[in-house]
Formats: structure tokens, sequence, C-alpha cells
């Protein structure tokens, strides 16, 4: 089943995919806000990758293309026009412990729901993937520069949200570089 | 580096921090406080997206899927199609030899019961094979045996004539819906002919001595 990569390469895709799958689980989540179409898009994005996975030549680089792949395929699976309008997986909430302050995880979703995900999805990249800016733009596809100012946005907007949040975000996405 | 492209350099990233920044930090303890709060919030922001849980082994699945839906579409509908084939064979064609190997078989077991048999008359005979389906021929031929044997797990006939050269038998067997896979067989100085009529798969029997030929001939004039 494993006919042109070698058992080392077929090895190294187990162990990244075994670091790396929660959080893109999680990002993938986040993009789809459905945790069926979150799983099949990690999917076909990881067997894009495992085809591709010679392609890699910078080590460092792995995460932030592995990232970009799940993007491209939530993407695609967004413009099949299957995209739900609820807002979240409260099913897989509802399964949660309640080990947090939930009424704190509730204010920062509904920060995150206020603002233009074209804004926080730098945060989103960085959080989760504790990625530099120079990753994350290479992620999204935009200059380093656009990408600094993105998440200086994100975080000025948050802290401002995160303030009084009952104010409505005021940021338009149009407005963005 | 001013204040101003400090905070910038902080908002836009918290957690990376050059050596520049790192100093102006140091110097300037309203840096080191935004620093503090926006790393806070960009734990509250983690804590927020990693809040659903993670699927049941979803490494183990991704990996495997992964791989499995990497094979060429080519070589699985060619391992798909192999494995219909190695089932669909011994369905298909297998019984339908099965059949002919059982006739054969019984032809050769059961010789001996043949030998005393005093004769049949042809009404007898006629009306037997007409359950089946098949005619009996008009010609004055003398039946010596006629059984309603189970073969391959099936009731057939089984009748047996004096030839030139010594005993010929016949069976007519209901026949699966399998395909005639040989229309002769040669087993243990025993020869048999087949075809396949309709419903049923009618043979004849004889030493191997005698000519394919002649007991071909032989079944398409006894058995019409």
């Amino acid at each position: 089943m494993i006919p042109f990569i070698g058992r080392r390469v077929a090895s190294h895709f187990d162990q990244v995919v075994r670091a790396y799958s929660g959080e893109l689980y999680h990002f993938a989540l986040w993009l789809t806000r459905d945790r069926h179409r979150a799983e099949d898009a990690l999917q076909e994005a990881l067997t894009r990758a495992w085809r591709r996975w010679a392609d890699v030549k910078d080590e460092a680089a792995r995460k932030a293309w592995l990232y970009a792949i799940v993007r491209n395929e939530c993407h695609r699976e967004g413009r099949k026009g299957m995209r739900p309008e609820i807002a979240i997986d409260d099913e897989a909430l509802a399964q949660i412990p309640d080990e947090r302050d939930f009424t704190r995880g509730l204010e920062v979703r509904q920060l995150l729901q206020s603002l233009p995900p074209a804004v926080i999805e730098p945060l989103v990249l960085q959080s989760l993937g504790g990625m530099t800016c120079e990753e994350v733009a290479g992620v999204l596809g935009i200059s380093p520069g656009a990408a600094m100012t993105r998440l200086s946005r994100a975080r000025s907007a948050l802290r401002k949200l995160a303030a009084v949040p009952a104010e409505p975000a005021t940021l338009r996405e149009e407005t963005l570089p | 580096m001013n204040e101003l492209e400090a905070r910038r350099l902080l908002l836009s990233d918290p957690r990376h921090v050059p050596q520049e920044l790192r100093e102006a930090i140091a110097e300037r303890p309203e840096l080191a406080g935004l620093r503090d709060e926006l790393l806070r919030l960009d734990e509250r922001v983690r804590d927020e997206l990693t809040r659903a849980p993670l699927p049941d082994a979803l490494a183990d699945r991704m990996v495997l899927g992964a791989r499995y839906r990497s094979v060429p579409k080519v070589r699985l509908a060619l391992a798909a199609a192999a494995a219909a084939l190695a089932i669909a064979l011994p369905m298909t064609f297998l019984p339908a030899y099965g059949d002919e190997v059982a006739m054969i078989d019984h032809v050769r077991e059961s010789a001996w019961e043949l030998r005393d048999n005093p004769g049949v008359p042809r009404n007898v005979v006629r009306a037997s094979l007409a359950e089946l389906g098949v005619g009996f021929t008009d010609s004055a031929i003398r039946v010596r045996h006629l059984g309603h044997c189970v073969v391959a797990g099936r009731e057939g006939r089984h009748f047996t004539i004096d030839g030139r050269e010594g005993v010929i038998s016949f069976v007519v067997l209901p026949a699966t819906d399998g395909i005639l896979l040989a229309d002769s067989v040669r087993k243990d100085g025993t020869v048999g002919v087949y075809e396949r009529r309709g419903a049923v798969l009618v043979g004849a029997f004889a030493s191997s001595t005698m000519e394919m030929a002649e007991l071909r001939e032989m079944l398409k004039s006894v058995l019409t």
C-alpha cells in the first residue's frame, strides 16, 4: 500500500500527523464550524499532503504547509455550498466536561465571532499553531507586513471588546490591506 | 525602538520577540504589562479554539485514511476486479465443472449395480425422462437400468444401454446456472461427453476405448 514512498518517509508522516492532527482539526473546525466536515476536510488535506510529502524540503516549513493545505481544503468544501448556517458545533460543545470557566469561554467565543474572519484568522493561526508573522503570511498568501497589520488589529479589537463586551465590533473586512 | 513601534510589534506577535524588542520591554514596564496581557489573551483564544473534544483515534484514522486513499484508483479498481473474479469464478464455473465430474464419478461408482438388471420398458424410460424435459429415441434400444439418482445434490436420471464396446451410460441432471466448462471429460478409463440442453445437463459415458465422436453421436441420437 506504500508503493513509492519509503518506510522512513511513512514513519515521518505518522509522527507529524500524530503531533499536529489535533491542532489541525481545531483549525478545520474553526473554519467549517462543523465537526464532521472538519474531519472530512482534514482527512482530504492529509491525503493530499501524503501524496506530496517529499515536495517539502525545509522541515521548518512543514507545519505551515500543512495548515495551508487544510485551509485550502476547508475553503474547497465551503465552495461546494455545504457551509452550515450554525455558528458553532453545539452538539460537540455539549459533551465537554465543564472543567473550565465556561462563562469566560463563551465570552471569548462571542469576541471571536464578532470580528471578520479575515481579521481573526491570522490570530487563530498564531494562537493555535504558534506561528510567526512570516509563517502566517505564508499560509494566508499575503505579505508579512499585511499579516502583521491584521494581527495587530485583531488583538487591538479583542482587547477593546474584552474590556467592553457589549460593544459591537466596528472593524470591516474591506478596510484591510 | 520607540514605544509605538514596540507596541505594534507586540500586538502582531507577543510570543516571538526579537532582541531589540526584548530590550525595549526590559526598559519600559508598560510594554511588559502589554505583552503579559496579550499572551493571556492569546491563551484564552487558544482555550476557546481547542474547547471541542478531539474525535476518537483521530491521528490513527487520519494516517490510515491518507495512505488508503493515496492508492491510485486504477490499482484499487484492479484489486476490486480481482477480488470479484476470485468470488465469481468458483460460483460460476466450478459448479458446472463440478457437475461434469460428479456425473462421471457417479457412472463409474455405480457400474457394479447395472450388471444384473433385467431391463426397463421403453415407456417407463420415456416417462421418466419426460419429467426433466428430455425425449428418448424411438430406436429399438434395450435399456438395462434406470435409476433416479442423486448427483451433485440434485435428483437426475441415470440409465444404461448395451453398446458395441460395453455398457454406455446416460445421465440427465437438472442444471445449475453455471455455464458448461467442459464438453468432455476423461477419468480413470471412462470418457464422458456433455451437452447443455436448456435447463438440464445431459451426458453419455463409456469406456475410454470408445471414440469420443461416436459417443457424442449416441448422446444426440438417444436423448432427443
